[in-house]
């Protein structure tokens, strides 16, 4: 392999673990937050500590499995697909939320 | 073992953990050594306070009422936006003014609870408002605390790649191969540190993050608060100052006993008046936790004129486990024994740091020289200058702290400056000497250590001053022990040396 597409590769796949894992980790933590303060009925400050605990556990997981996954493209779809799934789900189920006032 | 050249390249799941843990390992150590020293240093902030704040050094502070203070506030109590006073515990021999006034700057004053008389500015940031602030944030504003959190969950992974690579973990364990082989030696030390502070790592560089929950994702926050402003605050209350003078305050003390028996605890230290002298003023005080691993967040207000209770914290599950994740990463607890293990630990995890550095240098110096690349001889400058080169610098800034006059303009910010040019000529100085960088910054270190503790007594005269002697001779005694290893390191590294 061309030592310049090797780099490029690794530089892709580096972002790929920072950039792309702290996307998907951003949407997980608002997904779980906005689910518990929908269906479960959870404070907002209490949602956004579990969510963004688990989000940050989420971010350590996915930065090391993007090196464990050897093909580069699935790393990259897959963070795609995952971004794209819980960004859209917390834009669609946003309005759902409580209104201030009417939940604890 | 070699890692993988690449990371397409095919290979099981250790070769391509360790990619991870040499490349990321080597690029945030650096960042990851001077979060765990300054975090190392914090654990004992407040007695590195007293070493650097010499008039603060008082013996055990007597019980006082928080009316006393009263006049030491003077006209700030009924003028000022707002004010508090954090009352002496068993760390802090004094107690702390803290004042926003109506006009002009921030105040801060120590108070000899003795005599209640405001003790002369040090001028110094100390430990708690240089190396606490420095382990999240570097100093320089939110730059550093998003490069401290995204090295604290690298850390995180580094720590579980680490498990991974490691393939007879618990053989390992009892195996340091001190003779002969150096290179062995540091990898044994990477591993010993690693595997025995294992959980402290693990748990300390996740709290590190977790902690900041409101910071490090704010699509969730602004997503949740956006059409709930006042959910923000998260149950904390305010109201806004009515315009029209108030009554006169209610006894502080009085309050502090209601906040007391409501917590059925300790009582409260930290006392804040919100809006003094305005018909809206308001009392918070907060919950004390010297005795609890978490560090509560709780509070209780009242009404300054009338005593009246206008609030309290709500407790939820949730917010419990937040506060006990506080509490751990903080140790704000009075625990002397645990304390010390913190201490131990973190100082475990700067080994772990510095030999992972140094044993990438060493397993690629002879390639590195045969093939005429340069990476080894950066990589060992940058190393030697981050790792001895922070505990001369943390020491150029100690015994700055102890020349410098009292009362001097901008003392406090001379201190950060020498802390800051040893660290840089630490860094000119490796670049030049090569591979005797280790050598002669260890004898830089010794030499400090001993001058520190030197000075200390010279200037100060603690040894007939008995009052406060623990966290200052605490200190000392660290730093002399420190000495005479940094020593004979240095006599060490010399024999090797051809």
């Amino acid at each position: 392999m061309p030592s310049a597409i090797a780099t490029l590769r690794v530089t892709a796949r580096v972002l790929a673990s920072v950039a792309g894992a702290y996307a998907v980790t951003a949407g997980t933590a608002a997904l779980i937050a906005v689910l518990l303060v929908t269906g479960a009925h959870l404070s907002r400050s209490d949602a956004l500590i579990i969510g963004s605990t688990v989000g940050y556990l989420v971010f350590t997981f996915l930065m090391l499995w993007c090196f464990a996954e050897r093909r580069l493209a699935r790393v990259w779809l897959v963070l795609l697909v995952a971004g794209i799934c819980c960004h859209g789900g917390v834009m669609l189920l946003e309005p759902f939320m409580p209104l201030p006032g009417a939940a604890p | 073992m070699s890692p993988p050249v690449h990371p397409d390249d095919p290979g099981d799941l250790r070769l391509a953990m360790n990619w991870f843990h040499t490349w990321f390992g080597l690029f945030l150590g650096g960042l990851l050594f001077v979060i765990f020293w300054t975090g190392t240093l914090a654990v004992f902030d407040r007695e590195i306070d007293r070493w650097m704040m010499p008039a603060t050094r008082l013996g055990t502070a007597p019980a006082i009422t928080a009316d006393a203070l009263l006049p030491v506030i003077g006209d700030h109590a009924t003028t000022a936006r707002q004010w508090r006073m954090i009352l002496p515990d068993a760390r802090v021999p004094v107690v702390e003014v803290q004042i926003s006034p109506a006009k002009g700057s921030f105040i801060r004053h120590f108070v000899d609870p003795r005599t209640m008389r405001i003790l002369p500015d040090e001028g110094t940031y100390g430990g708690t408002r240089f190396f606490y602030p420095y382990h999240f944030r570097l100093n320089i504003g939110v730059t550093g605390l998003w490069l401290c959190a995204f090295a604290a969950v690298v850390m995180v992974a580094l720590c579980i790649s680490g498990v991974i690579i490691h393939r007879k973990i618990f053989a390992d364990f009892f195996t340091l191969r001190i003779v002969r082989k150096p290179l062995r030696t540091i990898l044994d030390l990477h591993n010993l540190s690693g595997v025995l502070a294992l959980p402290f790592l693990l748990v300390i560089s996740f709290t590190g993050v977790a902690v900041f929950t409101f910071s490090y994702l704010p699509t969730a926050q602004s997503l949740l608060f956006r059409g709930d402003p006042a959910a923000a605050a998260s149950g904390y209350f305010s109201r806004k100052p009515a315009g029209q003078p108030g009554g006169p305050l209610v006894s502080l003390e009085g309050l502090r006993d209601k906040a007391t028996a409501y917590w059925n605890g300790d009582r409260p230290k930290y006392v804040q008046l919100i809006h003094p002298g305005d018909a809206n003023a308001y009392v918070e005080i907060r919950r004390p936790s010297a005795r609890t691993i978490s560090y509560s967040t709780e509070a209780i207000w009242f009404d300054a004129a009338s005593g009246e209770l206008l609030a309290t914290s709500p407790t939820t599950g949730t917010r419990r486990f937040y506060d006990f994740m506080y509490g751990i990463h903080l140790v704000q607890f009075d625990h002397w024994p645990l304390r010390w293990l913190y201490f131990l630990s973190g100082l475990a995890g700067c080994a772990l740091i510095a030999t992972g550095l140094l044993f990438w240098v060493q397993s690629r110096r002879k390639r590195h020289e045969k093939l005429g690349m340069r990476g080894v001889h950066v990589t060992e400058a940058l190393s030697a200058a981050i790792t001895t080169g922070l505990l001369a610098a943390t020491l150029g800034f100690m015994i700055t702290n102890r020349l410098l006059p009292v009362g001097l303009e901008g003392r406090a910010s001379m201190e950060v400056w020498a802390f800051h040019a040893v660290w840089v000529a630490t860094l000119l100085h490796a670049a030049i000497r090569g591979r005797s960088v280790w050598h002669e910054q260890c004898w830089m270190i010794a030499a400090g250590c001993l001058a520190a503790v030197l000075l200390n007594a010279g200037t100060t005269g603690y040894l007939t001053n008995g009052n406060s002697l623990w966290p200052v001779a605490g200190i000392d005694l660290f730093l002399l022990s420190s000495g005479v290893v940094a020593a004979w390191t240095a006599l060490k590294l010399r024999r090797k040396q051809p």
